[in-house]
């Protein structure tokens, strides 16, 4: 692992990298979303309490997956960051928020779009909604915190400090509010999961949940390679500044 | 036994600068009277609904006191060069933070605690439930300072803080104050308070084990 | 190595935010020795000092403080270095001799030395004004005051002679020649020329 690392950590040895696998990500990314969004409309059974609206977990529940492991992610190259200070796992840190950001974000709207209908109100105050309502505020704070930092490097860095630190409290955050929750406990709330759930079902949530893997994968490539790109422009720049 | 000596000094040093008006400890703690004076103000003097707000209202209160003056509390000396003098002295950065939050607690925490019977008498909570907000602010209040420092240093390291040191850090402050204002309206409602006091107790020790570790990364990291 | 410096450079290097400060730095500091940097603005000569004291990792090369990896910023068991930074680290809401006090009690500085570095930069009469009172070199000076009485070694300063009148330049070379007198060890950035006894100059461009 350490290995794989230390080769990709130059920077354009990771270029390189990025360039030839992007293509084979998006095409796995595209080829189980349309399959899982085929089996999902098409090829799985309607919910016998909710009916049609069962759907929308095809792309929910992946999505609020994904939000979790996005930031795990995070939190294992931050470690690597801040114990072997590696400058790739800063930037990939770094690089992963926004998609963490955007997963969260969808599964916030599609779980309100899902709740209308099922609840009857766009809105309740469920432990798992308010939890990672949560996750999407601290992704955001993470994001304009990060930004802030004139210098990239460091900024990239005090991402690495934050996620730690987040990750940290993510548990406590979520064990608070699954208390808090039962103490003012709503008066009919479905419970979302039963304890089991269909094989026709299940199909298209895996699928859908590697197709969003690979997404992430993809558009995290394409976020370092930015960030990367940005850095060897300012390389330049100073290059002619000195030059002149 | 040095090292303990050196603590007492580092905080002995920040709570004499508080006294001296150096740092804006008094204003937060005013802050922390008017928060509580408002919630009366804006939702009206009706007991009744006072009563079930007011665990909540002071919590409020405390937690947005104490976010206030963590925005300060490495940025002064951060700026003027106390902490690279302190740093190269032979004091440890880890001891560093843990003396800046503790000074940061005696000054901040233990005047919230220290009030909070006499403001629940205002805002309406029975005064027999005086112990346990008194209680939950006791066991809370530290571990918002230290949860707050890390933020607070990277701050340091950005230069500029404010609102968006309350944007990273108030999300991380939840569990803390959703503990403990549960605490009180649980133990108001009859549930009994206790488990929550005993979650409440159980954040401390954990970021006390983190947040001196994280939060002299930060330093270090505004120094690079 | 049976001959330990002080301070040992080997290939020194740093890079920030992509940029390279200084490359292939070779130097070495031993008692009784002093080094003044020189160079223009932005030739990196604070970031030198900040990379010797440890506040910035180096890139590449070495950096053996006693023979050892030691980072000054990181090594807590007594002072290395007396800093003279950028900065003055004095707090305006405490006295003169309150902010010297402090330093005092954590250095445990000998009473005799204290009222020494008092006398010679005649700051006894300053004592009970508040800091914030001191003028801009008047501050320097108590800057200069509190490096005088650290008992570390290696005396690390970058632009001592900032704010300071003739007659306080001559009180700080003064104290520089007892200090190297005296064994110690200076390492300093400026722009003027310092007559100091055993001093190795470098230049950064």
């Amino acid at each position: 692992m350490s290995n794989i690392f230390n080769f990709l950590a130059n920077p354009s040895r990771f270029r390189i990298f990025a360039k030839s696998a992007y293509p084979y990500l998006l095409m796995i990314m595209i080829i189980f979303i349309i399959m899982g969004l085929w089996y999902g409309l098409f090829n799985s059974p309607p919910d016998y309490q909710q009916g049609e609206t069962v759907r929308i977990m095809y792309v929910h529940v992946p999505a609020a997956w994904m939000a979790l492991m996005v930031y795990s992610s995070m939190t294992i190259m931050s470690l690597f960051s801040l114990v072997w200070r590696h400058p790739l796992a800063d930037t990939l840190s770094k690089s992963s928020a926004p998609i963490g950001a955007v997963f969260t974000l969808i599964a916030l709207v599609t779980g309100s779009i899902w709740g209308k209908p099922t609840w009857g109100t766009w809105w309740v105050w469920d432990a798992r909604l308010t939890s990672v309502f949560i996750l999407f505020l601290i992704y955001m704070g993470h994001i304009a915190l990060v930004r802030a930092f004139e210098d990239e490097f460091k900024g990239a860095r005090a991402a690495a400090i934050l996620t730690l630190f987040g990750a940290f409290n993510l548990p406590i955050i979520k064990f608070s509010v699954d208390w808090w929750n039962t103490l003012h406990q709503p008066a009919s709330v479905i419970k979302l999961d039963g304890p089991s759930i269909h094989v026709d079902m299940m199909i298209p949530l895996i699928l859908m949940a590697v197709g969003f893997l690979f997404f992430y994968f993809a558009f995290l490539l394409i976020n370092v390679q930015t960030e990367l790109n940005q850095r060897k422009l300012k390389k330049l720049f100073i290059k002619n500044l000195n030059l002149n | 036994m040095i090292k303990m000596r050196l603590f007492f000094k580092l905080v002995n040093r920040d709570i004499y600068l508080v006294i001296k008006g150096a740092s804006d400890a008094g204003a937060a703690i005013l802050f922390y009277l008017l928060a509580i004076i408002m919630f009366p103000l804006s939702s009206g003097t009706d007991s009744s609904l006072l009563t079930t707000i007011a665990g909540g209202a002071i919590w409020m209160a405390a937690l947005f006191a104490s976010l206030l003056s963590l925005d300060r509390l490495f940025r002064s000396d951060f700026e003027d060069g106390y902490l690279e003098q302190i740093v190269l002295s032979g004091v440890s950065m880890e001891l560093i933070v843990l003396s800046k939050c503790f000074a940061h607690w005696l000054t901040n925490g233990l005047p919230i605690v220290l009030l909070s019977p006499i403001l629940s008498l205002i805002i309406g909570l029975d005064f027999q439930y005086w112990w346990i907000l008194a209680l939950t602010l006791l066991l809370g209040t530290p571990s918002l300072t230290l949860i707050g420092a890390t933020p607070a240093a990277l701050s340091c390291a950005i230069g500029k803080g404010g609102v968006l040191t309350a944007l990273v850090l108030l999300p991380l402050m939840l569990p803390v104050l959703i503990l403990g204002s549960g605490a009180i309206t649980a133990e108001i409602s009859g549930l009994g308070g206790i488990g929550h006091i005993y979650a409440l107790s159980a954040i401390l020790p954990i970021s006390l084990l983190i947040s001196p570790f994280l939060a002299s990364k930060s330093i270090r990291l505004g120094w690079e | 190595m049976m001959n330990k410096h002080i301070i040992y450079a080997e290939d020194l290097t740093l890079e920030r935010s992509g940029r390279n400060i200084f490359s292939a730095l070779n130097f070495s500091l031993d008692s009784s020795e002093s080094i003044i940097i020189t160079g223009k603005n932005g030739s990196g000569k604070t970031s030198l000092l900040r990379c010797i004291a440890g506040f910035y990792p180096i890139t590449s090369g070495k950096l053996l403080w006693y023979g050892e990896q030691i980072l000054p910023a990181y090594y807590s068991e007594k002072p290395l270095i007396s800093w003279l930074g950028y900065f003055d680290a004095i707090k305006g809401s405490l006295t003169v001799k309150e902010n010297l006090n402090f330093f005092r009690e954590i250095w445990s500085v000998d009473k005799k030395i204290f009222m020494e570095s008092l006398e010679i930069f005649s700051f006894d009469k300053f004592l009970d004004y508040p800091a914030s009172w001191l003028s801009a070199g008047e501050k320097r000076r108590l800057s200069l005051l509190r490096l005088s009485f650290c008992p570390a070694k290696v005396w690390i300063m970058d632009e001592p002679s900032i704010y300071l009148d003739k007659e306080n330049r001559n009180i700080l070379i003064k104290i520089i020649k007892k200090h190297v007198n005296a064994g110690g060890a200076i390492i300093c950035a400026t722009h003027e020329k310092f007559d100091i006894p055993n001093v190795k100059e470098y230049s950064l461009s």
